[in-house]
């Protein structure tokens, strides 16, 4: 079975959103703000992912159609495995973000998503260049494995993509009770955008917020979320967003006189470890804040 | 489609976007023009570096930070937003009205701040000069 490609064909709906919100913004004078090279930004970020998904696509394509070869059964593409794909590869999304915001290595790569000070649904295509060098593609493998087609595994996966492209605004408050309870929304999202000590580190969810729920990083919203990062970036020049935490990495990782375990830790351990304290973690600032 | 009439498209949607972006108001630039403001926006970046005052200038760009370790920072406009940095290893170059301010950092390199008052100026080099390697 074929399937379509639908983070590209969704690209017109993308831009079609994206002024509606501009202009809605502008008319109603509430639902949030855009800043001109903010904006400039989030796009170039989100046409060089484009571009990197193009040049280095391949990778993770070839590592799945490789696995294909060992996978234990052939589940096939009825609707009813393509839903069940749907949510496993959900699953998938909340343990891979979660790693993207606990491991160095991996928020190298996802940091600049989160390095707007605006929340907009331009926010929502500053993505990454490099996550190919994060490897979380083995976090797919399972499915793959399991039985589910690389094609179908990929489609899940730009469908979910494609779901939080809507929930990147401040445009829309609470969704109806019901779906806040299930879903991913623009309301919990915003606190996962959110810089504020005790919104740090929360709200991993793709497309349904209950992983969130069990695994206990659910937070609500309550305040307004301040966005962005802790420290926030100085420049809006898209080369320094997306390469900026990999060379901060690599500078500590091969810092002289340290041991072996410390330049390990400074790849693997959340961001803002250090092996002299000297920095703090998303934990220790939650605790620090904590009333 | 031929690959130079898609990157036509793409810079147009690009440009197209960040047009309307800038006519509807959103090149706006924060001022930095009143000290209980600016030590509210610093206190928000840098809650681990406690302010005591702030030096300003006329045109809300840009503010020194008077730390309470001694040390000072810089809080300067990302266009409706601000950015801020403890100025450690930094250089100062004086070219007319303009001061170039360049941190040793990849996320935030270069920041120049005009001037125009000589007076005020002067007190912002001198200020900038106790903490930085200055080249002029």
């Amino acid at each position: 079975m074929d399937f379509p490609d639908v983070v590209m064909l969704s690209i017109p709906l993308f831009i079609v959103l994206l002024v509606a919100e501009i202009l809605w913004i502008r008319i109603k004078g509430r639902g949030g703000a855009y800043e001109t090279r903010d904006t400039a930004t989030s796009l170039l970020m989100g046409l060089g992912n484009v571009v990197a998904g193009v040049a280095l696509g391949f990778v993770a394509y070839g590592f799945f159609t490789w696995l294909w070869g060992f996978r234990l059964f052939d589940l096939g593409s009825s609707v009813l495995v393509i839903a069940l794909c749907f949510v496993l590869d959900d699953l998938r999304y909340y343990w891979v973000h979660r790693l993207g915001h606990r491991v160095r290595w991996v928020w190298a790569s996802h940091v600049n998503h989160h390095s707007s000070q605006h929340y907009n649904l331009s926010t929502a295509l500053r993505q990454t260049w490099t996550a190919t060098f994060t490897l979380m593609m083995v976090l797919r493998a399972p499915l793959i494995l399991f039985g589910f087609s690389p094609e179908m595994v990929l489609f899940v996966g730009g469908v979910n993509l494609v779901y939080q492209f809507w929930i990147h605004t401040e445009a829309i408050d609470k969704m109806p009770r019901w779906f806040e309870m299930v879903m991913n929304t623009p309301s919990h999202h915003r606190v996962h955008h959110g810089r504020d000590p005790k919104y740090l580190d929360t709200n991993y969810a793709g497309v349904f917020i209950i992983w969130d729920k069990l695994f206990g990083t659910f937070v609500p919203e309550q305040e307004t979320p301040d966005y962005g990062l802790v420290q926030n970036l100085g420049t809006f020049n898209p080369l320094r967003v997306a390469f900026h935490e990999w060379l901060s990495m690599l500078r500590d990782i091969f810092a002289p006189g340290l041991t072996l375990r410390q330049r390990f830790a400074y790849a693997l351990k959340p961001p803002g470890w250090s092996h002299d304290g000297s920095r703090k973690t998303s934990d220790q600032i939650k605790a620090r804040n904590a009333p | 489609m031929p690959l130079w009439i898609t990157l036509l498209i793409v810079a147009a949607g690009i440009a197209g976007i960040v047009a309307l972006v800038h006519f509807a108001g959103g090149s706006k630039r924060v001022r930095l023009d009143s000290r209980k403001r600016v030590l509210d926006m610093w206190q928000a970046e840098c809650p681990d570096h406690p302010a005591t005052g702030a030096l300003l200038e006329p045109s809300g760009f840009a503010a020194l930070i008077e730390l309470e370790d001694g040390s000072t920072g810089l809080l300067w406009a990302m266009g409706d937003r601000v950015a801020g940095r403890v100025l450690k290893d930094a250089v100062m170059q004086e070219d007319g009205t303009l001061l170039h301010i360049r941190i040793p950092d990849f996320t935030a390199p270069h920041i120049a701040v005009k001037i125009n008052d000589p007076a005020l100026r002067h007190i912002w080099v001198e200020r900038l000069k106790t903490v930085l390697n200055e080249r002029v």
